[in-house]
C-alpha cells in the first residue's frame, strides 16, 4: 500500500473522527437547550420570597480551602457573608499558607483566637489555630498546616455543622443569590438532590466584575479572558446541562459545588490521592451510589451564580488546563471500571464513555485530525479548496455551539450587556484558530504529566489588584 | 482524492453556506432576544402566553389544561387565580387541583401564590397540601409560616390529631414557628407519642407553644432517641430555663457527639448557671466534658473577664485560669491571652505575658 493510500485513509478516519465528535456535541447541546429553557422557566415559577426567609429552608455550611489567596480572598468571603440565605455559616480553612491570607482575614473580618473542639470525621493535617469573626460570628477561620485542598476541605467539613455543604474557591466572588439559586431544586427534594453545580463567569478581577448590574455586566475586554468566558459557557451550557438531564453530570466544579454532608461521609470526603478534588469526587459518589442503586441527582444549573478569576496570559492558562487534564486522566483511569457496564447506567454507558472520547482522546485526535489533514493538503492527496472549506465548517460549528451557549446563558441570566453578546458571537467561530490551539497543547502537556506521574498543583498567579 | 469528488465538491460549499446561514440566525436569535426582553422589561418575552385581561371562564380552563405542553401558561394562569380579590365559582377547585397535582412545578408555583394571598382559603388549601403530599413539604411549610396565627393557628392544631406521623410533625413545626399555645394536657400526649420525629418537633416548638417549657422539656432530655434529648437540650438553652443547667450538664457525659455539643451550646445560652456547671465539671474524669466546660467558660466570655480581672490583681480569677489549665484547657487560656493582646495596647500585652508566665 503506498503512501498516499494510507494517508487517503487517514483521512477518511479524521473526518469519522471529527463527524462522531461534532455529532456527540450537537446531539448534547440539543438536550442543553432544552434543558436549559426549561430550567429558566422553572425558575421563573417558582416564588422564593418566602424560602429566603424561612427556618424550614435547609442551612448551609460554605467552605474554602485557602492558600496562598491574600489578594482575592476578603471579597470572596465578603460575597458569601452578604448572600441572602436565612442560614449558613462560612469555614475558611488557611492551607498553611506562606503570604498574608491569614492577616488580610485578621484585619478584615477582626477575627480573634478561640478554641473549638471538633469531631475529627475526616483526616486533616494538625490544626494552628481557630479564629471566629468579631464582627460576622457566622465566619470561623481555621489555619493548620499546609496538606492541599482536599485536606483542607476534609478539615473545613469536621467543622461544619450543616446538613448541605458548598465548597467555593478563593477566588470566586458569589452572587447575592447564589445560595438560593443553588440550593432551588434541593430544597424541592432533599431526599434525592445530592449534588448541585452551576456556571460561574470570568473575569480578571470577579469582584469588580459582580458589581455591574444585571444587564450591563461587560465581558472581560482581553481576548483570553473572553474566549475562557465561552468555554465555560459551552461547557456549563451545552454539556453539563445535557448530563444533568440524564444524570451523569460527571464534574462538579470546585468553584461552585454544593453537597449534601452525609454522602461526603459516606464516600470518605474528598480524596488527597489526586491532583484536584472536584472530578474525581463527583465521579466517586456516581460509582457508589450507582453501584448500590440509590436514587440520586447530581445537577448543573444554567445561572450564574457568581464570578471567578481566569488566567490573564498564555502560560497561565496552558499551566490551568494542563493540571485540569491530568486530573481528568487520573479520575478517569482510577474509576474506568464503570465504562461501558450498564450497572451503571446512564454514567456508565454515555457518561464515561463521553468523557473518553471528548476529554481524553480528543487532545491527541483533534491535533493529530488536523496535521493529517493538513499533510493530506500539502500533499495533493486532499484538494486544498477541501482542506480550507473543512475548517470554515468547523469554525461554524464552534461558532454555532457557542451561540447556542450563548443563547441559554442569556435567556436564563440576562446579565451582559447586548455588545458584549455579540461580541462573544463573533468570537465563537475565531476559537477554532485563535484559543483551541492553546487547549490542545495544553490539554497535550496535560497528558504527558500524567504519564509521567506528576501531581502538581501548577496554581496560577492571581491577577493583581489596584491598591483600594 | 486529488480533486474533490464532484458531489462533495457541490455539496460543501452549500454545507458551508447553511451553516453560515444557522450560525447568523442563532447570532440573530440572541440580539432580537434580548432587544424584546429590555423593550419589553421581562426576562422572557415569549413565555407570557396568557393575555393581561383574561375573563374568569378562560382563566380557569388555562387554570385546568393539564397538557405538558401548556404547563407554564397553566402555572399563570393559577398564580393569577389566586392573587386575585375574589375566587370565581370553581377557583378553589382548580387551585386544589394544582396543589395537587403530581408536579412539583405547578404544586410550588401555586403554593406560593397562595402565600401572597394569605387569607382562611389559602391556609386551608396549603394545610391541605401539607397533609397530602410528600415531597416539597418544607417548602409548602416555608409558605404557610408567613400566615398569621389568627388565620393558620386552628388548622395546625388539627394536624396534630392526625394518625400519620409526619403530618403531627410538620403541625407542631408550624405551631412553634406561629407561637401558637397547645394546651398543657395535648403536650403530655405527644411527649409520649410513638414516633421521635414528633417528640423532637415538640421539644424543639415547646419554649414557643408551651406557658411553662422546662417540665416537659426536662422529661425530653431522658428520651431514648439521640435527636429528641439534643432538640430537647438545645430548646432549654434557648428558653432560657435556668435551673436545668445541672441537668444540661450531665448531658455532657452523653453517649451521641451531638446530644454533648448540644448540651454545651445550651449552657454557654443559659448564662452564669451555665458557667457554673461548667466550673464544675473542670475537675470531671471524662475528658470530653473537661473539654467541652472549658469551651463553655471560653464562649460564655467568663474566660476573658478572668484574665482582665487576674490582670488587675483579682487572686481569685487566676486561680479560676490556673484551674482551667490544669484541666488541660491550656489552648483556651493561651487563645483568649491571644485575644487580649489584639483588644488592649502593648503596656497590657506585658501583663498578660506576665500572666501566663504566672500561671
Amino acid at each position: 500500500m503506498s503512501v498516499s493510500v494510507e494517508l487517503r485513509w487517514a483521512v477518511y478516519v479524521c473526518f469519522s473522527y471529527l463527524v462522531l465528535v461534532y455529532g456527540s456535541y450537537f446531539a448534547l447541546a440539543a438536550v442543553s437547550f432544552v434543558e436549559g429553557i426549561f430550567r429558566a422557566r422553572q425558575s421563573d415559577a417558582d416564588d422564593l420570597r418566602s424560602a429566603v426567609e424561612s427556618r424550614f429552608t435547609i442551612p448551609v455550611s460554605v467552605l474554602f480551602a485557602v492558600y496562598n489567596e491574600e489578594l482575592p480572598i476578603v471579597e470572596s468571603v465578603r460575597s458569601v457573608l452578604a448572600n441572602d440565605y436565612p442560614e449558613f455559616e462560612v469555614i475558611v480553612v488557611n492551607d498553611g499558607s506562606t503570604d498574608g491570607t491569614l492577616d488580610v482575614l485578621t484585619d478584615a473580618f477582626h477575627l480573634q483566637p478561640r478554641e473549638i473542639f471538633y469531631r475529627r470525621q475526616f483526616d486533616a493535617q494538625p490544626i494552628r489555630g481557630i479564629y471566629r469573626s468579631a464582627s460576622d460570628p457566622r465566619l470561623i477561620v481555621i489555619d493548620k498546616e499546609n496538606g492541599g485542598k482536599a485536606d483542607a476541605l476534609n478539615c473545613a467539613l469536621n467543622f461544619a455543622r450543616y446538613r448541605y455543604v458548598l465548597g467555593i474557591d478563593a477566588d470566586t466572588v458569589l452572587a447575592r443569590n447564589a445560595l438560593m439559586a443553588g440550593m432551588r431544586l434541593v430544597l424541592r427534594d432533599p431526599a434525592t438532590v445530592i449534588g448541585v453545580t452551576s456556571i460561574l463567569a470570568i473575569a480578571e478581577q470577579p469582584e469588580i466584575r459582580m458589581r455591574e448590574p444585571r444587564g450591563r455586566r461587560r465581558i472581560d475586554r482581553r481576548p483570553l479572558l473572553a474566549f475562557q468566558q465561552l468555554d465555560y459557557a459551552r461547557s456549563f451550557l451545552t454539556a453539563r446541562l445535557g448530563w444533568s438531564r440524564f444524570n451523569f453530570m460527571l464534574c462538579s466544579v470546585g468553584a461552585f459545588a454544593i453537597w449534601r454532608r452525609d454522602v461526603l461521609e459516606e464516600v470518605g470526603g474528598f480524596s488527597t490521592e489526586f491532583t484536584c478534588e472536584d472530578i474525581e469526587l463527583t465521579f466517586r459518589i456516581h460509582e457508589r451510589y450507582r453501584r448500590l442503586r440509590k436514587p440520586y441527582r447530581i445537577l448543573s444549573l444554567a445561572e450564574t451564580v457568581g464570578a471567578t478569576e481566569g488566567p490573564t496570559s498564555v502560560r497561565s492558562l496552558i499551566r490551568q488546563r494542563e493540571r485540569w487534564q491530568r486530573v481528568i486522566m487520573e479520575t478517569v483511569f482510577a474509576h474506568r471500571g464503570m465504562l461501558g457496564r450498564r450497572r451503571y447506567g446512564t454514567v456508565g454507558m454515555i457518561g464515561v464513555p463521553f468523557y473518553l472520547l471528548s476529554e481524553i482522546a480528543a487532545p491527541f485526535a483533534e491535533l493529530l485530525s488536523f496535521v493529517v489533514l493538513a499533510v493530506a493538503a500539502a500533499t495533493g492527496v486532499l484538494d486544498v479548496r477541501l482542506f480550507a472549506l473543512t475548517l470554515a465548517a468547523l469554525a461554524l460549528l464552534n461558532g454555532l455551539l457557542t451561540n447556542v451557549a450563548v443563547l441559554v446563558d442569556d435567556y436564563t441570566n440576562r446579565l451582559y450587556r447586548l455588545r458584549d453578546l455579540v461580541r462573544l458571537c463573533v468570537l465563537g467561530p475565531l476559537d477554532l484558530l485563535l484559543y483551541r490551539p492553546i487547549i490542545v497543547l495544553a490539554r497535550a502537556r496535560g497528558v504527558v504529566g500524567y504519564l509521567r506521574g506528576d501531581h502538581g498543583w501548577n496554581k496560577f498567579e492571581r491577577n493583581v489588584r489596584a491598591p483600594a | 482524492m486529488k480533486g474533490p469528488d464532484p458531489a462533495m465538491a457541490t455539496a460543501l460549499p452549500l454545507i458551508i453556506l447553511a451553516l453560515a446561514a444557522t450560525w447568523a440566525a442563532t447570532a440573530l436569535a440572541v440580539v432580537a432576544g434580548r432587544l424584546q426582553a429590555d423593550r419589553l422589561r421581562t426576562r422572557r418575552p415569549g413565555v407570557r402566553r396568557l393575555g393581561p385581561d383574561l375573563p374568569p371562564a378562560r382563566l380557569l380552563a388555562a387554570a385546568g389544561d393539564r397538557r405538558p405542553r401548556r404547563k407554564w401558561s397553566r402555572i399563570e394562569a393559577l398564580r393569577r387565580l389566586s392573587t386575585g380579590d375574589v375566587l370565581p365559582p370553581g377557583g378553589r377547585e382548580a387551585l386544589a387541583g394544582g396543589l395537587a397535582d403530581h408536579d412539583d412545578d405547578v404544586r410550588l408555583g401555586v403554593a406560593s401564590a397562595l402565600s401572597a394571598r394569605a387569607d382562611q382559603v389559602a391556609a386551608e388549601l396549603l394545610v391541605a397540601s401539607l397533609t397530602e403530599q410528600r415531597a416539597g413539604r418544607a417548602r409548602i411549610a416555608a409558605e404557610l409560616e408567613t400566615f398569621p396565627v389568627r388565620i393558620v393557628g386552628q388548622l395546625l392544631h388539627g394536624l396534630l390529631d392526625d394518625e400519620r406521623a409526619d403530618v403531627r410533625f410538620w403541625g407542631l413545626q408550624l405551631l412553634g414557628r406561629a407561637r401558637a399555645i397547645i394546651p398543657p394536657g395535648r403536650i403530655e400526649e405527644l411527649i409520649n407519642d410513638a414516633s421521635p420525629d414528633v417528640r423532637a418537633a415538640l421539644a424543639e416548638a415547646l419554649p414557643s407553644v408551651a406557658a411553662n417549657p422546662a417540665t416537659p422539656l426536662l422529661r425530653l432530655l431522658a428520651d431514648d432517641t439521640w435527636f429528641v434529648r439534643v432538640h430537647a437540650t438545645r430548646a432549654l438553652g434557648e428558653a432560657h430555663v435556668t435551673p436545668a443547667a445541672a441537668s444540661v450538664a450531665e448531658l455532657l457525659h452523653d453517649r451521641s457527639w451531638w446530644v454533648r455539643d448540644a448540651a454545651e451550646k445550651a449552657l454557654v445560652d443559659l448564662g452564669d448557671a451555665g458557667v457554673n456547671q461548667a466550673l464544675r465539671l473542670l475537675d470531671a474524669d471524662d475528658p470530653f466534658a473537661r473539654d467541652s466546660a472549658a469551651e463553655v467558660l471560653q464562649e460564655s466570655g467568663y474566660l476573658d473577664r478572668c484574665v482582665a480581672a487576674a490582670i488587675a490583681g483579682d487572686d481569685d480569677a487566676a486561680a479560676v485560669i490556673e484551674h482551667a489549665r490544669e484541666a488541660g484547657a491550656g489552648r483556651l487560656i493561651d487563645a483568649t491571652l491571644a485575644r487580649r493582646r489584639q483588644l488592649v495596647p502593648v503596656t497590657v500585652d506585658k501583663d498578660a505575658g506576665d500572666l501566663v508566665e504566672a500561671v
